[in-house]
């Protein structure tokens, strides 16, 4: 029995061992200061999955260095070389002259900020909506339609205050210039991080020139300094998909009742214990956006989210959702 | 006891071989070619071994796991539609090899697909292409990344047929991309210059 006791303690022990963060204080400075500090847990400094942002320097705070006792540290800020410093729990300080890196021309490179803006070109969002059924799924064009529509309003009345938004693209000229920037701006969307993208050593570009070059044709043509691209698709699912889940959840849920019943009353209990099924509803909305300087191509802010199913009849619902997907743009 | 531990052990390696069962992805198809202009030159398609080894596995429960052969699937479908784009198309060992004007260097920057749980929600697939292409000299010229998604379901008939799903998504994903790099291959000035 005192055995038994033993191996309990000694498990409660252990796991509450486990469980315990490695704490330590841990100051870092840059010069110059204002660089975002990355922490890294494995010894993959490229990897997404193992980056968590600390914040930006000067920076003072508990960091947890886990059971190895030890982290990478990754320092960047825009003009300058990327910096990695391995720490350990006893390390207490770190301060790093950051280097700087030079552009193509061998000029110094710019810290991050947005141009003046005055005009923003705003391409028609590419968003789909889909309707998923019983048994299959369609691209539903008329709430496609509106939901671009709607999408449309709302980012012109956001940054109606501020900003003129050109909304065009239509014509055949448009549409030429629109595909490479279409190419580029959405492999942007997907890869760049939207924390990193303002403290990277170098300005990201639309990656091919042709896409660079009709960036700096629309800009010409409509005299807009920005171009602003917003894509996503929602998904739906039919009235006779939701009846289906509703009658598969029903019917567990009542096959489980009556087992329950049949056993407490053969058993001669008083009481038994069901499961009640709830259905789940598969609906959702993911939005991208990217702003592109006319002017070179540079992507000058990225951002995604994930949204419920988004009303596009409802004009406080989509402004609520345009003002999330435009945190950050400042 | 000895016979039922042999069972045991002979029903879990079963299904553990079982799950280990690579993914069957039909033969890539040859994308629609509307809108996009050849070019005149020789180009070279080196596709190194990696890229064709890449196999993405996908862990769906702690037993089960599906392993695409995207690499596999990446190789046929630049195989079968650079063509497209170019009035002739050799296969190649290297950047620069004989006979070819220029070199196209693909490479998969990243592959991604969701098995939903439950299965009658959606499926889907996001690739990631790279390419960059070399002239005679071996000297880059033109690069290109293409992201391409799928998204596919049969509703609640979903889960009678998932792995069917899988492969189609991913298949959809790898078309969306390869069809945005003939375009963007076929409108690149820096390749029309080359001689």
């Amino acid at each position: 029995m005192k055995r038994i006791h033993s191996a309990i303690f000694l498990g409660i022990f252990c796991l509450t061992g486990c469980a315990t963060p490695n704490k330590h204080l841990l100051k870092v400075d840059t010069t110059p200061p204002g660089a975002l500090v990355s922490v890294h847990t494995a010894g993959d400094v490229d990897s997404a999955v193992t980056r968590r942002i600390a914040g930006t320097t000067p920076l003072e705070k508990k960091f947890d260095f886990g059971k190895p006792g030890q982290l990478r540290l990754e320092i960047e800020k825009r003009g300058y070389a990327p910096h990695v410093e391995k720490v350990v729990c006893e390390t207490g300080e770190v301060s790093v002259d950051l280097e700087t890196v030079k552009d193509e021309d061998g000029k110094n490179i710019s810290d991050y900020a947005l141009p003046e803006i005055n005009r923003i070109f705003l391409f028609i969002p590419d968003i789909k909506v889909i309707e998923r059924g019983f048994s299959q799924e369609t691209v539903s064009e008329e709430k496609s339609r509106q939901a671009r529509e709607e999408l449309i309003k709302g980012i012109d009345h956001y940054f109606s205050e501020k900003y003129q938004v050109i909304n065009a693209g239509s014509s055949e000229t448009d549409a030429q210039l629109l595909k490479p920037l279409w190419r580029d701006a959405r492999s942007a969307m997907e890869l760049v991080d939207p924390i990193r993208l303002r403290y990277l050593a170098k300005p990201v570009l639309l990656e091919t020139k042709s896409s660079r070059s009709a960036a700096n044709n629309l800009k010409d043509k409509y005299g807009t300094e920005v171009i602003l691209i917003v894509s996503g698709k929602q998904n739906l699912e039919t009235s006779g998909m939701k009846a289906g889940k509703i009658g598969i959840t029903a019917l567990g849920t009542a096959t489980s009742y009556a087992g329950g019943y049949s056993r407490a009353l053969a058993r001669g209990d008083s009481f038994f214990v069901y499961n009640l099924y709830t259905p789940d509803f598969a609906e959702g909305t993911i939005l991208k956006a990217a702003l592109i300087d006319g002017r070179n191509g540079e992507v000058l802010w990225v951002n995604k989210g994930v949204w419920g199913r988004i009303p596009f009849d409802d004009a406080n619902a989509i402004e609520a959702v345009i003002t999330d997907l435009f945190t950050g743009m400042e | 006891m000895k016979i039922r531990a042999a069972v045991l052990i002979g029903t879990a390696m079963l299904i553990l071989s079982g799950c280990a069962i690579p993914l069957k992805m039909s033969p890539p198809p040859t994308l629609d070619s509307s809108g996009i202009k050849k070019h005149h030159q020789t180009a070279g398609l080196f596709v190194p071994q990696e890229v064709k080894d890449y196999v993405y596995v996908k862990a769906t429960s702690p037993v089960d796991r599906m392993s695409y052969p995207i690499g596999n699937q990446t190789y046929e479908i630049f195989k079968k539609n650079i063509p497209l784009v170019f009035s002739a198309v050799k296969e190649v060992g290297a950047i620069a090899s004989d006979g070819v004007d220029l070199t196209i260097q693909p490479s998969i920057v990243k592959f991604d697909s969701v098995v939903p749980m439950p299965a009658y929600n959606p499926y889907t697939a996001t690739v990631v292409y790279h390419i960059d292409v070399y002239d005679k000299a071996g000297e880059k010229i033109y690069a290109q990344t293409a992201t391409g998604n799928g998204q596919t379901s049969k509703g609640m008939m979903s889960g009678f047929s998932a792995r069917q799903i899988c492969a189609e998504v991913a298949q959809m994903a790898m078309k969306d991309a390869v069809k945005q790099i003939l375009e963007g291959l076929s409108e690149a000035e820096e390749i029309k210059n080359i001689k």
